[in-house]
Parts: C-alpha cells; structure tokens; sequence
C-alpha cells in the first residue's frame, strides 16, 4: 500500500493521531498539497459520507473521521497558501432563529469543510439579518439552513424570503436540513437540496453544484 | 371490577383486558396548553402531565414512584450570562446550557460544555454526586408518596412531587399500575451523553473505552443500589430504562459497538431487577431504533416507547417482526391528529389489531405538540374509547 493509501485508510478509520504523520511522508515522497486533497483526502471523506448515509458508519465514525480530516487539512493549510483547499464554492451554514441546536449542523460544517469547501458557519439561533449580512459580504455559492424543531423550522421559509427580497438568492444553492425538515418541505420552499443527514449532505451539494452554473 | 392496575398487567402478558388500559398520551407540551386555553379549554393547568385530564376523560394512569437516580446533590442553578433573549447557566446536572428565556420547553437548549471530560473528573464527579445518598433520593416525602399511593401520574419531573386536590385524594394506592424509571440517569448511552456530551461521549467509544467501560459499570452497580432501596418501600409493575438514543435516519452509535459495549451492563440489571420478581422493562428512545431493538431484547428488556412514525417506525411491522416478545406502546402518529377527522381515525384503525393480539397499549407516539387543537385532542380520546370499547 502507498502512503496515500494508508492516509485514506486513516481518514476512513478515523485514525486522527496518524495522519499528519502519514501527510508529512507524503508529502516527503513527492506528492503535491493538492494532489493530496484531491485525490486522497477528499475521496476518503466522500466515502465517509456514503457509508454514513447507507447506515454502515454511524456518528462516532462520522465524528472521528472528520476530526481526522481537520488534523489533515491543518498539516497542509500552510503549503497551500495562496491556493484554495479544494472546492473553491463557500458555504454559509446557520441554525435559523429561535433554536440554539447546533450537533447536526456541526457536523454538517465539518464533513464539508472536510470536502474542501469554506464554510461560513453563523452558528445558532442566527436571525434573518446575520443570514443577509453574511451572504452580501461573503458570496456564498451554497446557503445552508438548519432547525431541529417544527416550531423552528417555519423560520427557514421566512430567512430565504428576506433573502429573496434582497435580491440575493439568484445563483445559488439554498440546502436545509434538521429533524424536522423533509423533502416535502424542502419542495414547499422551492429549496434545491435536502440533505437527511450529515453524510448525505456533501454528496447533494456536490451534486446540486454540478447541475448549475457557477454564480456571480 | 378490576383494577387499572390489573388491567395493565393483563395487556402487558398478552391477555384481554377488559376494558383495555388506555393513557392516550404521556406528555403534553407547555405550549399546547396555551393554544388549548384559546380553544375552549378551561381546565386546572396542565403541566407536563396534563393534570385533571385523566379524570376528564376517565383515562387509566400510570404512577411513578421513582426517586432521582442522578446527580444528588444536584448543582447549584447559576446564571453564567444572559441577554434580552437567552440566557447561560449551569443546570441541575452540572451542564452548562444556553436557552431562550421563552418558550423553554418546546426549543431545546445548546449543551455548551458538559460535567466531565477525563477518567479523574468522572471519578470525582461519581464519588461526590452519584453515589447512593439514600436520605436524599428517598426522602421523607417520597416515602409518605409511594405509601399513598399520591405520585404523579406519567413522567416528566426530576422528582415526585404530590400531586394537588382531588387527584391526590382519589386514588387507592394499589388502584394504579406503577412505574419505576430511572429517567435520564437510568440507560447506557443517555446517562453517559449527560455527563461527557454527545460528540466527546462518540469519541471515548474509540479514544478512552476504559472510561466508557468505567462509567458504564457505575451506572449498573448504582441504579441496583437505588432500585433495591425503592423496593423497600414500594413495589412496581414496570421498570423504564431511558436512552433517546436515535435520530430519523436510525441510532447515534452503530449496534455492533453498542452491543459490545452496553449489552453486558443492561443485562446484569435486568437479571438483578428479574431476581427481584420485575416481570416487565421497558426502555424510551425516540427516533429510529430498528437497528437497536434486537440489542435490547438479548438484554431482557421486554417493552419500548414511544415507536415516532415521523422517524419510520411502525408498531404493526414491528410487532411482525418481534411477535409476543416484546410489548408495544405508543405508536399513533400524533401529526394525524392535526387534520384530525378521518386521517385520525384511519391511524388509530391502523394499530387497533394489535390491541386484540395483547401487549400493546394505543397511545400518541409522544408529547402532545401545540398544533393538535384542543377539539382535535377530544376528537382522539373519545375515538380511541369506543374503538376500545370504553364509552
């Protein structure tokens, strides 16, 4: 097995002490900083994601293998330098006003992150106007909406009208997700993306992405 | 004339009990009793509980007779920080929390740091708050409550309190069936999440299980301890694990791991609670739990609650699967009872089989949310009732 495939291995098993170690000799064999985002790390977290999404890895798989995924993209943050990790399409994530419940879109955050993607995280109980902000100041590619509750959750339909209204939906993908949120709601919404889980979510955005032509 | 209590054991070892037990719900939003006293409702205050429903409606209760299995002393209450809408304080179970000022029971707190976070913290945090401390957890007014039979019915508060005016004067102690649950200290992977916080308790599955084992085997040897001392002053007809282990799309931990890890301590309980004569325990946990109940059934535990249809989980395919081993309650889709009317009664239709095969008690598959109206609710009850066979 190559380096590359024992770091891929390590993301995989969550196996966070190795893989800077396993970066560094990688990295020591010739192969470039992108090259290993590209080819190692970022596959490795996709298939995370899928396992996760098919019920074969659960959260504390999930968890470890993002917190692996960090400890690599920290090693090689500084060779990259001038260069975007990965994807180049931001995201700005938030739990919508009125609820404070942040594990799944944490997760969310970190399994994208891991992706290569920059994620604007809002944090929770984010009000309509931080949303708007956010979008003006950082041209998010995707705007991802999470609740946990059915007495929340009305607030994601009320935060993408005023970012309608703004004139700043156009060109992007809107994601929601939470316990509550379904398909239906998603359809409802005229949102493009529903992801059920934190596993599924990078795969969609991905795949929403790829439908579309990037924005302004 | 037989009792609710006999009534409920009967269902419980699959016999016909007439008329069958029905509770209809075991917990009603604080916030649906505001939209309830809008829509005609004028009732005494519900509470979690919805006290004076069940003499409303001539419902059977459930009685707890638990003490608090967690930490005792509990922490101090401490505002940490606030603002105009939140506030940061550490809570009873020593987790610092964040939560709207309003409306705090149905929005759910942001769990900011929890109690413990290495081997020693839990050694001391066990040693100072978990250990028996039975003049505290059996007090002299929890003694005075199980002897009378005056407990609150159903769940929700940390500790029995008396129940007010003619409910608790009603009762004949042995006229209710009565329920021993650990709550949220009682399981092996709900406790544990409250004192390390769910992604460090994921993390110590891999990174330190020597502590998960360590904390694991506490919890068994402490809720034997406490439970031997309930027993010398009541006995219960069911004992109720709590966990709230799983999420729509299925558990937070896989069953491989959990199994490996839980299983032996949920059966050393449950070999201990059967050596004391306690033929039924049950276990709640929301969500999607297929892939846990066949772990829980090699455990000995023979009843679950509350089968959410929002998460997939259906009592009449469960029962296919599991037949007479295991004992069913719950399971009617609240969300039909905000349309009400037929799609109601065609949910309700759906589980009634299952009242005739025994083992299984018709209820809401959890609290009543504030979008069930007040009409809506009677609509229910009185349907389920002469389903039953009850008006």
């Amino acid at each position: 097995m190559s380096t590359t495939d024992d770091l891929y291995d390590a993301i995989l098993d969550g196996h966070r002490a190795e893989v800077a170690g396993l970066v560094q000799k990688a990295l020591d064999e010739g192969v470039a900083p992108m090259t290993i985002v590209e080819e190692t790390l970022r596959p490795a977290m996709g298939e995370v994601g899928e396992l996760f999404s098919r019920g074969e890895f659960f959260l504390p798989q999930l968890v470890l293998s993002a917190a692996a995924m960090k400890n690599a993209t920290d090693h090689l943050r500084p060779l990259l330098a001038g260069q975007a990790l990965g994807r180049q399409e931001t995201v700005v994530l938030g739990t919508v006003q009125g609820d404070v419940h942040d594990i799944g879109k944490n997760l969310v955050s970190a399994t994208l992150e891991g992706a290569g993607y920059r994620v604007v995280d809002l944090g929770v109980d984010a009000p309509v106007e931080k949303f708007v902000e956010a979008v003006r100041d950082h041209n998010p590619a995707v705007v991802g909406f999470s609740a946990l509750l059915s007495t929340t959750m009305i607030n994601i339909p009320k935060t993408i009208q005023a970012l309608e209204e703004a004139g700043l939906r156009q060109g992007r993908v809107f994601a929601v997700g939470g316990a509550p949120v379904t398909q239906r709601n998603a359809d409802e919404w005229g949102v493009e993306v529903y992801a059920a889980d934190a596993g599924t979510a990078v795969r969609v955005i991905n795949e929403a992405l790829a439908r579309r032509p990037m924005h302004s | 004339m037989t009792t609710s209590r006999e009534r409920f054991l009967k269902t419980l070892n699959f016999e016909q009990a007439g008329p069958p037990w029905f509770r209809a719900y075991a917990f009603v939003w604080p916030e649906t009793e505001l939209v309830w006293r809008t829509q005609g409702y004028e009732g005494p205050e519900l509470g979690w509980h919805g006290e004076g429903l069940p003499q409303r409606f001539g419902l059977d209760e459930l009685l707890r007779v638990d003490p608090w299995y967690g930490p005792v002393p509990e922490f101090e209450y401490q505002v940490i920080e606030e603002d105009d809408r939140t506030k940061l304080y550490i809570n009873h179970e020593g987790i610092l929390m964040r939560e709207f000022k309003e409306h705090t029971d149905t929005s759910m707190p942001q769990f900011v740091k929890f109690p413990v976070s290495t081997s020693e913290e839990f050694e001391k945090f066990a040693a100072e708050r978990l250990a028996l401390h039975a003049e505290q957890r059996l007090s002299d007014t929890w003694k005075r409550q199980v002897a009378t039979g005056q407990l609150h019915a159903v769940a929700g508060a940390a500790n029995i309190t008396a129940v007010s005016g003619e409910a608790a004067a009603a009762p004949p102690a042995d006229e209710h069936p009565r329920l021993c649950w650990a709550d949220r200290w009682g399981g092996f992977f709900g406790s544990l999440r409250n004192m390390l916080g769910v992604q460090n308790l994921c993390m110590a599955f891999y990174d330190n299980p020597k502590l998960v084992e360590r904390m694991m085997e506490e919890r068994a040897d402490r809720v034997i301890e406490i439970t031997e001392e309930v027993m010398k002053y009541t006995d219960f007809d069911v004992f109720w694990y709590w966990e709230d282990m799983a999420y729509k799309a299925g558990p937070l931990v896989g069953p491989k791991l959990y199994r490996q890890f839980a299983l032996k301590h949920y059966r050393r309980v449950n070999d201990w609670l059967r050596s004391r004569g306690v033929k039924h325990i049950g276990l709640d946990s929301d969500g999607d739990i297929r892939l846990l109940i066949p772990i829980w059934l090699d455990s000995g535990i023979n009843m679950l609650w509350p089968f959410e249809r929002q998460s997939g989980m259906d009592v009449v395919k469960v029962r296919e699967e599991y037949g007479h081993d295991l004992i069913l309650m719950g399971g009617i889709d609240k969300r039909t009872l905000v349309p009400g009317g037929k799609t109601m009664r065609r949910e309700v239709d759906r589980v009634m089989p299952l009242v005739e095969d025994g083992g299984y008690i018709p209820e809401l598959d959890h609290s009543v949310p504030p979008d069930v109206s007040w009409p809506n609710f009677i609509e229910f009850v009185e349907y389920v009732q002469l389903r039953l066979g009850r008006g």
